[in-house]
């Protein structure tokens, strides 16, 4: 299918089909599909499609098909009892008339023994960091994909805006010395998916690889900022300039692991000082170099290794054509990805 | 009604692994309806579907030692069917397509967005229930076979995203937008036809 299917409906409708949505959900589906001509439109043909599927009944079961699948068991026999290699090798033992454990074999016993404990080591090892590293990998783009939705139900519930916590030109995405600067560090734009409960659980915003440390979940109301930096692993887009909505390119990305050349806003590199390496072709270190999870405005997510998938094939850690970094400096377009914490 | 009726299908396993008489047979009588019905949509055969319900209840029994205590059943369950479909639809060489009157590629199809911009689906009174439902069920089988799989499970067994996502082995998220893909999939191919079918009438 060429088309993408989330251009063809609202998925939360196919949620409210099938019965996946809360009572809340629900609420706030129905006030929304009041308003939205559109949203109503994609409903109603939704609910038809569901209506034709319903036609298609399946065929009665044989009334005697539990009991001819009985008498298949039975002749089966009864279940196999499955044999562990433990048991095998207690067996063995036990049949040798040896003890388990015994101190001072004979050499070949105590080489062999040692030769299986490396190798054991030298496979076992390595391959339980590589699964490890897979499975953090996964538990973090499953987390993105979660704030890629709730992105999209921000968005929808605020006429098409993307989360934004304000910014004015008095402000500085960086700690600045000078007085009469205000700091609004970039991530304060991800709160509003917290305090307004987009996002349940502060732990989503903790990629599984950072040794970061999830928002207090009694301190979200209180506050109208995360506490520390380490309360969100993923940077996000840089609302000091020029704002992307909903409705600007799909394949922007939006979101993304750690951006290695920014530390709490501050740029850790001098793009002037590096005229034979490009650092801003640097993958994230979240996950030890290797790439990173990218989140579009569309709420894909996606593996990638290399930071140069903006729309412009331009690296997502850095703004266009900038190189020297103040903290109140912006996209000059609703294309050019810069993500920041 | 006996205390094995009201038994959890882990604890019925434990028990047949145990020994105990009636175990099985309740397990069997509490699943096979489904399974008919999953099979019955998925290969499209009601008679390969009464024997891929014995198979799978067969090899669940004979890999019962081998169930993991701390998982639900029910997926594993449909983790064993769904192999089952597949290979026997792998064994029969291809997929239960059923030929389609038009909209056989998607060139020709109208797209997806289309069926929304009518916002409507043309009602076709000349069509009775019955072809209606023979025609809903031939856009089906002609559907990818992990299209189809998607949308039995998900929307004629009624399993919840979690259960699904445990039987195929994928994250929770990427069943979703399966589903929302396959849903789309039999949306365009089944107004291709009823749309045929009207112009036809």
């Amino acid at each position: 299918m060429s088309e993408s299917p989330e251009r063809v409906f609202d998925p939360r409708l196919l949620d409210l089909h099938l019965g996946n949505l809360s009572q809340a959900e629900q609420q706030v589906l129905r006030q929304e599909l009041a308003a939205d001509p559109v949203l109503t439109a994609q409903h109603t043909a939704l609910t038809q499609v569901f209506q034709a599927l319903a036609l298609a009944s399946a065929g009665s079961m044989p009334g005697d098909l539990p009991a001819r699948t009985m008498a298949r068991v039975q002749a089966a026999g009864p279940p196999p009892r499955v044999v562990r290699p433990r048991d095998r090798l207690t067996a063995a033992v036990e049949a040798r008339g040896e003890r388990v454990l015994r101190l001072g074999g004979n050499l070949r016993d105590v080489v062999a023994i040692a030769a299986l404990i490396v190798l054991a080591v030298g496979l076992g090892v390595p391959s339980m960091l590589h699964m490890r590293d897979r499975q953090q990998r996964l538990g973090c783009s499953l987390n993105l994909a979660r704030l890629g939705s709730a992105v999209q139900q921000y968005a929808s519930a605020f006429g098409g805006s993307l989360p934004f916590a304000g910014w004015s030109q008095g402000s500085s995405w960086q700690p600045r010395p000078e007085p009469g600067i205000q700091t609004v560090p970039n991530r304060r734009h991800v709160y509003p998916l917290l305090r307004l409960a987009f996002i349940p659980d502060p732990r989503l915003l903790v990629c599984p690889s950072q040794q970061h440390v999830p928002m207090p979940l009694d301190e979200v109301r209180r506050c109208d900022d995360f506490l520390e930096a380490r309360n969100l692993s993923y940077p996000y887009q840089n609302m000091a300039g020029v704002r992307p909505s909903a409705k600007d390119d799909p394949r922007l990305p939006i979101m993304s692991d750690e951006n290695p050349l920014f530390a709490d806003g501050v740029p850790l590199f001098d793009a002037r000082r590096f005229v034979r390496t490009n650092p801003a072709a640097a993958n994230s270190l979240a996950h030890g170099g290797a790439g990173q999870n990218i989140l579009t405005l569309l709420g894909e997510v996606r593996w990638t290794t290399t930071p140069l998938v903006g729309i412009d094939r331009d690296s997502i850690w850095t703004l266009s054509g900038v190189t020297e970094y103040r903290g109140y400096e912006g996209p000059s377009c609703a294309t050019d990805s810069h993500l920041l914490k | 009604m006996s205390a094995v009726d009201h038994a959890s299908d882990e604890q019925l396993l434990a028990d047949h692994l145990a020994g105990t008489p009636g175990a099985y047979d309740v397990l069997v009588a509490r699943h096979a309806e489904d399974l008919f019905s999953f099979f019955h949509r998925f290969v499209g055969n009601a008679s390969a579907a009464e024997d891929l319900v014995q198979e799978t209840l067969l090899q669940v029994h004979l890999a019962a030692g081998s169930f993991d205590p701390a998982r639900a059943f029910k997926p594993w369950l449909y983790t064993i069917a769904a192999n089952k479909g597949r290979d026997y639809l792998r064994a029969r060489g291809r997929r239960p397509v059923q030929s389609l009157d038009v909209g056989g590629s998607d060139a020709e199809s109208p797209s997806p967005g289309s069926l929304l911009a009518a916002s409507t689906v043309p009602a076709d009174e000349e069509l009775d229930a019955e072809r209606r439902a023979e025609s809903v069920r031939a856009v089906i089988a002609s559907m990818p076979e992990s299209q189809r799989l998607m949308l039995v499970l998900g929307y004629y067994q009624k399993l919840p995203y979690a259960e699904i996502a445990d039987i195929l082995g994928i994250p929770v998220g990427t069943v979703k937008s399966r589903l929302h893909a396959a849903v789309t999939q039999f949306a365009k191919q089944w107004l291709a036809r009823t749309q045929s079918a009207a112009q036809e009438s």
